[in-house]
């Protein structure tokens, strides 16, 4: 099925030279460490906290409401340190997520309402089911499909990843268009 | 900050309430040490919510003393909610619980509801929801999607460090509400 | 990706007849066919942990029952276990601990040894993110290098190697029986040929002996000479006659201790399952179980043999040295707008149709009554239409109705970034404005209408068919003549299936591009 058309009212969003569209109702905490590197959506009341440590989300990312993405803290003896997050390109996180990875790879699918827990890593063309626990410091490799709560491996995913996903976030910032 | 029902709040010295998307309802105290994040809400509609010391309070979490489903509202007592000290409530999560003690976790999305009592050391796992009437065992850890449970050894670690580290880095980049007293009248928009 | 698109509301025919989503099927491009999961064979490339991303050699991966050293499920949950580090606080903790591991000398004697020259020293051990289990809970000592856990001993060990070595001595002989026939086809000519048929009796026994005992110089009998090779082995073949399992008669009564349990101390069935060698009844008896190495895999068409998938070596890149999924050669058609249905009428619906492939399609579209009526023309392969299957009827609309025939042309796939406009015109003239009613790059849309049934049609399934020519690759490659693409070429067909879902389905809200060519 095509994806349908999602309007917006212009107002509301942010668009940047590189293309990246944010909304104005999405709090980017410590903007100066969040780098979008073009054509990526920040949906309304998403949560970014650049202000622990640096976040990097690549391009194409579609970021939908309510999402927190706010970096992994690691106790060491002497203190706690927050380490920077890494999102790679053409990745859809659906709604109400809460993303605490190290890092995740590029043409990676999230489903709505999941809690990656700290430090994570979701290799490329990895797949999380909606409502899923991936629990801290899970390694998911490409080409799987996880859910569940621990979160486990369900299924292989195609070998067409990449290609469905690019297809997928580039459409949706097609069809992203602002109400005329 | 924007409600357009009142609040009186009394913030410790030493506690850091981030004042983006933070919303309060109600009578509440806060104790010194602790930390809330931006995007918070605190709704004590059915009475006051006395949050403890060293507690950590993080992104979208709601904590929120309510009146009882079917209760009427006039009739009705004034509920006390307390929270102890060092809980770590993670992001997302849902605390309706009237007795919380010290050193639980709520971690990402959990839910507790009204009727829980939350002892010592507890862990909710993520995305859990607990809507029983009961009082849960000192070191109970809730978890999975069945919410299975088991008991630790003991408790989960403290978060000083982290509660340090938050103390440092959040004045720098937030607006941080000062200690003292704040009330904001029911009818007034700000 | 597939729940955002939807994937699985069109399908494709495989080759195999079954229905599959376009991007699941593969496609070999020797037999110019569609291959799904089923139609491959599998072979295992790489074998790797799946948390730490250590790649072994395979053998080396058997040796080490396919499962990692260093990474463990958790007992409780079966998540992935963390290594935790923590200083052992003084020179007390650590002598008390010397006292606790006396039975462990070598170990006690280092911590000692150690524990004098730094007053703190790191210590790990094994801790569940999820469930919070750790391997303080069963009181396994903290280990003093991060990757020291025990495997625990299988106390069926011995038993299964007893069986294994008698599996393998079956596996033998087998494996010279089967030699024997093939030996006995290939040298003995016509007799033999037709022999190793007959020979099951082993009245030609004196033929096939004279051959087996070329390798093993004991000719005697077929029966002998097998044995003779058993002996060339360490172990004789009279003592790998395992011992027989024996059935219990009587079984003990269960204890009234078994009725009053501490339900929190007791292990669940799924927890006792997941380490099936020990099976452990209480909590405390809960071991880290070695994580299991997961592969990379290539795929071969079952039928010519020929590779259709083969990633790169190794676990981390998500390349691949042969890349031939179905999506690269066929058109893929997505649902782009149907109505709020209604049975008594044809509903006017969009399908989108994208070329992924680079070269240029020419697309010929066909209702299922063209086929049922026509038949297959000649040199395409025929297909099957199950009209049970469908539940409506679909019509590509536009033109005049005797050539129901729609052909197309797609435009290669390339790079949404560097397109421009003016290459879709060309194509856009010769199209048929009432059914292709929008272009653009690689992409059409077209109209059609789908009438269900009858009235009681609860689910749409619409289905056509498609053809067009692909090239495939010859096996030898042909240098003298490069430029010979006629040869390989074929034109295939594909039965498509359009599930449109439930009839009470609102209409999907139409597209802003499409609204003036609808």
């Amino acid at each position: 099925m095509e994806l349908p058309e999602v309007f917006y009212k212009k107002a509301d969003f942010i668009e940047t030279t590189s293309g990246n569209k944010v909304c104005r109702r999405s709090i980017m905490c410590g903007s100066q460490n969040i780098v979008l590197q073009g054509k990526t959506i920040v949906m309304a009341d998403c949560i970014v906290r650049g202000d622990l440590a640096a976040v990097k989300i690549g391009k194409n990312c579609v970021i939908c409401e309510k999402c927190a993405i706010r970096p992994p803290f690691k106790k060491f003896a002497k203190g706690v340190a927050f380490f920077p997050i890494q999102i790679g390109d053409h990745v859809y996180i659906e709604d109400d997520c809460v993303i605490n990875a190290a890092s995740i790879g590029s043409y990676v699918h999230i489903g709505r309402n999941s809690v990656i827990g700290r430090r994570c890593i979701l290799m490329d063309c990895c797949v999380i089911l909606p409502n899923s626990v991936i629990p801290p410091e899970t390694v998911v490799p490409s080409f799987t499909v996880y859910g569940g709560s621990p979160a486990c491996f369900i299924e292989e995913f195609p070998e067409t990843a990449k290609e469905l996903m690019i297809d997928v976030t580039q459409s949706f910032y097609q069809n992203f268009k602002p109400t005329v | 900050m924007s409600s357009n029902l009142g609040y009186n709040v009394t913030i410790a010295p030493g506690t850091f309430v981030c004042e983006e998307r933070l919303q309060l309802v109600g009578e509440i105290s806060i104790g010194t040490k602790t930390v809330l994040h931006p995007s918070v809400s605190i709704i004590a509609e059915a009475g006051p919510i006395y949050i403890g010391e060293g507690n950590l309070i993080e992104e979208q979490c709601v904590i929120a003393n309510r009146f009882p489903p079917n209760a009427d509202k006039d009739q009705m007592n004034q509920i006390v909610m307390i929270i102890g000290n060092n809980n770590v409530f993670e992001v997302g999560s849902h605390c309706e619980a009237l007795k919380v003690g010290d050193n639980n976790i709520l971690e990402c999305k959990a839910r507790v509801g009204r009727n829980i009592t939350l002892t010592n050391g507890c862990v909710i796992g993520a995305k859990c929801s607990l809507m029983t009437n009961e009082i849960l065992p000192e070191n109970t850890v809730i978890y999975g999607s069945e919410h299975e449970r088991r008991i630790m050894p003991d408790r989960p670690a403290f978060q000083t460090h982290q509660l340090d580290f938050l103390a440092r880095i959040l004045p720098t980049s937030h607006y941080v509400l000062k200690h003292g007293t704040k009330t904001h009248a029911p009818t007034s928009h700000s | 990706m597939t729940s955002l698109l939807k994937v699985d509301k069109v399908k494709y025919q495989c080759s195999c007849g079954t229905f599959k989503p376009l991007c699941y099927l593969y496609f070999c491009r020797h037999c110019l066919k569609v291959k799904c999961k089923e139609c491959v064979i599998l072979e295992v490339d790489c074998r790797f942990c799946p948390s730490c991303y250590e790649n072994l050699q395979p053998h080396e991966a058997i040796n080490r029952k396919n499962r990692c050293q260093q990474c463990f499920n958790c007992p409780c949950c079966g998540h992935t276990l963390v290594t935790r580090a923590t200083n052992t606080a003084s020179l007390s903790a650590n002598t008390s601990a010397t006292v606790t591991d006396l039975d462990e000398s070598s170990l006690s004697s280092t911590s000692v040894m150690s524990g004098q020259a730094t007053p703190s020293k790191k210590v790990y051990y094994l801790a569940c993110g999820f469930c919070r289990w750790s391997t303080r809970d069963i009181n396994l000592n903290d280990q003093l290098t991060i990757n020291s856990w025990k495997q625990q001993d299988n106390i069926h060990e011995q038993r299964f190697q007893e069986l294994l070595l008698y599996y393998k001595q079956i596996a033998n002989k087998e494996k010279l029986e089967k030699d024997r026939k093939k030996y006995t086809t290939s040298k003995g000519g016509l007799l033999l040929r037709t022999s190793s048929k007959t020979d099951k009796y082993g009245l030609l026994t004196p033929l096939t002996r004279r051959s087996i005992g070329l390798r093993t110089t004991t000719p005697t009998s077929s029966t002998t000479s097998l044995r003779a090779t058993n002996t060339a082995k360490p172990v004789d073949s009279s003592t790998i006659q395992p011992k027989q399992s024996t059935a219990l008669e009587t079984i003990t009564p269960l204890e009234d201790t078994f009725f009053n349990l501490d339900l929190s101390k007791m292990t669940t069935m799924k927890q006792r399952l997941s380490s099936v060698e020990i099976q452990p009844v209480y909590t405390d008896g809960l071991y880290p179980i070695s994580k299991h190495f997961t592969s990379k895999q290539s795929k071969r068409c079952k039928e010519c043999d020929h590779n259709v998938l083969k990633p790169e070596p190794s676990p981390k890149v998500i390349k691949f040295k042969l890349h031939q999924m179905a999506m690269f050669f066929i058109p893929d058609i997505r649902i782009w707008y149907h109505p709020t249905w209604d049975s008594n009428r044809e509903n006017v619906c969009v399908l989108s149709i994208v070329n992924q492939s680079d070269e240029q399609i020419t697309l010929k579209l066909m209702t299922i009554d063209d086929i049922l009526k026509n038949g297959s023309s000649t040199g395409i392969d025929e297909i099957k239409v199950d009209e049970k299957l469908l539940t409506a009827k679909l019509d590509f609309s536009g033109g005049n109705d005797t050539n129901k025939e729609k052909i197309v042309q797609l435009h290669a796939h390339i790079d949404m970034n560097e397109t421009d406009s003016k290459y879709d015109n060309e194509f856009r003239e010769n199209d048929d404005k009432q059914f292709v009613i929008w272009r653009k790059f690689a992409k059409i849309a077209i109209k059609c209408t789908v009438k269900p049934h009858n009235e009681n049609v609860k689910n749409i399934i619409a289905g056509f068919v498609m053809e067009h020519r692909v090239v495939g690759i010859s096996s030898v490659q042909t240098s003298i003549q490069p430029a010979q693409p006629e040869q390989n070429s074929k034109i295939i067909r594909h039965l498509v299936t359009i599930d449109f879902g439930s009839i009470d389905e609102p209409a999907l809200t139409l597209h802003s591009s499409l609204k003036e060519g609808l």
